[in-house]
């Protein structure tokens, strides 16, 4: 084995090697930070998909994303169960309406946009903590179960609950009574939610029809092949629906508030300025390193080392520095991720497949500094050093 | 042993350099081992100086590297040479300049003549042709200036290879066995002992 000369360099002053490794990881965390909030954010848009109970999910091609939903006729919701592996099919109607405040502020009464989710409550189709419990009382006459995430602008909704066990109020100008509550969450498109039967949505949004659906679920039988329906569903369906997957559905509405706010954008960003105060931290110690070694290498180069040698060296110093300042990186951004997790109620967490990106960034950040450094090493002449 | 000497400014250093392949010559000729190095390729240049050993007025050991590690670059250069084997030629040259018991040590914990004896180990190691020392005892007191250069007398009898010393100074001129004087670029004098 060859004198591993790139680690002994690097090991050999350990208080510059650990402010090094201070500097990269400090990058690395803020890549995290900023790829975590954004992947947490996108899945907060999703929460509403992930709860849904079905395996196929049918939406209309001009719907942009929940809440923004154009409908079609639920009759492709009963054509599809003429497939053989289809078992059921439940129709989701959505909704904005205008809810009233029932408490007063400052002696005037407010009404801010909320979605109104509707479906059968002979089957319960929703995952969220609260719907099945509360299910049976959605089956009387213009009763609502309230997220109790919803934000405090709609008011105390949750704590009269608790109190009073039913709440009275207005959505639309229709009095509702809210007598159980569901969790949610606030989404990019609604600040809260509200949850009925379709009858009493119906009776809510008289403008609406029955029939004309925001979203189908399909849900196949036990060992049905999901691909095979998808594609049979697909061919068999006329145009004026799309037929996604659960996977599908979560990307088309991600995709959507990707391309119409500027999240995206604003933590690609912040990504990019840790990876470029990488690049800065790493270049100088790189660039410190070769300037400090000049009459060492240009001894080497005397005895007869190739130029590549050097070139070889400070790429392996480059990739030695990636790995070890990833490290602490990567535990400072765990922890972080579980206090911020903590204080948001956002969906954040380390995943294997952001752990192995940030990596890979840290590698090329490594050796992007690595070949502007590379450059210092002409200046190691052996002529010069008699 | 030959040593060169001459006044400053008369070209010693600038011919150590060319012989050496480390600059290369735009006129005349210059025949190294047999090969001619004006106008040569820079691989030439580079495979020329391995087979030359080199020791520096500062001993220029990598300091991020103990003495063993110091020596043991000088024969990694050469291919075909095992791991066990270069381990073991290198600890064996260390004994022989008297390190046997400071083969761990990294520079900084070494004296300047131990310093010295460690690049003159790492010079010879590989059985150099040729060893091309520039100055070595300028750095050092007149006793350990005198046990390195009977030193490198003593190994390049052994090994039988032909050493170069540039210097001043005057209290080594008897070890050599040829002495040639250098001014303006000129050998003015050639003496043989």
């Amino acid at each position: 084995m060859k004198t591993p000369l790139s680690w002994l360099q690097l090991s050999h002053e350990k208080s510059r090697l650990l402010i090094a490794l201070a500097g990269i990881g400090f990058a690395d965390m803020l890549m995290f930070i900023q790829l975590g909030f954004k992947a947490a954010l996108f899945d907060s848009s999703v929460t509403f998909h992930k709860a849904l109970r079905g395996d196929i999910f049918l939406m209309s091609p001009q719907s942009d994303a929940l809440g923004f939903t154009k409908t079609f006729s639920e009759r492709r919701l009963y054509e599809s169960l003429a497939v053989e592996q289809v078992e059921s099919v439940v129709p989701i109607y959505l909704n904005f309406g205008s809810w009233k405040n029932p408490v007063k502020q400052n002696n005037k009464t407010t009404t801010r946009t909320i979605l109104t989710i509707a479906f059968n409550p002979a089957k319960n189709s929703l995952n969220f903590p609260g719907v099945a419990e509360n299910i049976d009382q959605l089956k009387l006459p213009d009763v609502y179960l309230f997220d109790d995430k919803s934000r405090a602008e709609f008011g105390p909704i949750p704590d009269l609950v608790k109190q009073n066990g039913t709440v009275k109020t207005e959505v639309d100008s229709r009095q509702i009574s809210v007598r159980g509550l569901f969790s949610m969450g606030a989404s990019f498109a609604a600040d809260g939610n509200i949850l009925t039967s379709d009858t009493n949505f119906l009776r809510l949004f008289s403008e609406r029809k029955k029939g004309l659906i925001d979203v189908g679920i399909i849900n196949l039988k036990p060992g049905a092949d999901l691909a095979s329906v998808k594609a049979t569903l697909k061919s068999k369906l006329p145009q004026d629906v799309d037929v996604f997957d659960k996977e599908e559905f979560m990307q088309k509405e991600i995709s959507y508030w990707q391309n119409a706010t500027a999240i995206g954008f604003i933590f690609t960003l912040g990504t990019a300025i840790g990876f470029v105060v990488g690049i800065v931290i790493v270049y100088q110690i790189l660039y410190t390193d070769v300037a400090n070694h000049l009459p060492e290498y240009a001894t080497l180069k005397a005895m007869g080392y190739k130029d590549s040698y050097f070139v070889i060296l400070v790429f392996q110093e480059a990739i030695i520095l990636a790995v070890l300042g990833f490290l602490p990186g990567y535990l400072l951004a765990t922890g972080l991720y579980s206090l911020a997790a903590g204080a948001t109620a956002l969906p954040l967490s380390m995943t294997a497949s952001r752990a192995t990106t940030v990596l890979i960034l840290t590698i090329i950040m490594c050796c992007a500094s690595g070949t502007v450094a590379v450059k210092k090493l002409s200046a190691a002449d052996p002529a010069d050093i008699f | 042993m030959i040593i060169l000497k001459g006044p400053s400014g008369s070209g010693k250093t600038t011919l150590l350099t060319l012989m050496g392949g480390l600059r290369s010559a735009q006129s005349g000729g210059l025949q190294v081992f047999g090969e001619e190095l004006v106008g040569a390729k820079k691989n030439k240049l580079v495979k020329t100086r391995k087979n030359i050993g080199y020791i520096f007025q500062a001993h220029n050991l990598l300091a991020s590297l103990t003495a063993k590690q110091n020596v043991q670059m000088s024969l990694e250069l050469h291919d075909g040479i095992k791991a066990a084997e270069i381990e073991q030629r290198a600890i064996a040259l260390l004994e022989a300049v008297g390190l046997g018991d400071h083969i761990n040590y990294h520079p900084h914990s070494l004296s300047g003549g131990q310093k010295q004896r460690v690049a003159i180990a790492r010079a010879l190691v590989s059985h150099p042709k040729m060893v091309l020392a520039d100055e070595p005892t300028a750095a050092l007191d007149s006793k350990s200036g005198r046990d390195v250069v009977e030193l490198m007398q003593q190994l390049a009898r052994e090994q039988g290879c032909t050493i170069l010393i540039v210097t001043h100074d005057n209290r080594i001129l008897d070890v050599a066995d040829r002495i040639v004087e250098l001014e303006d670029g000129k050998i003015t004098l050639d003496t043989k002992h």
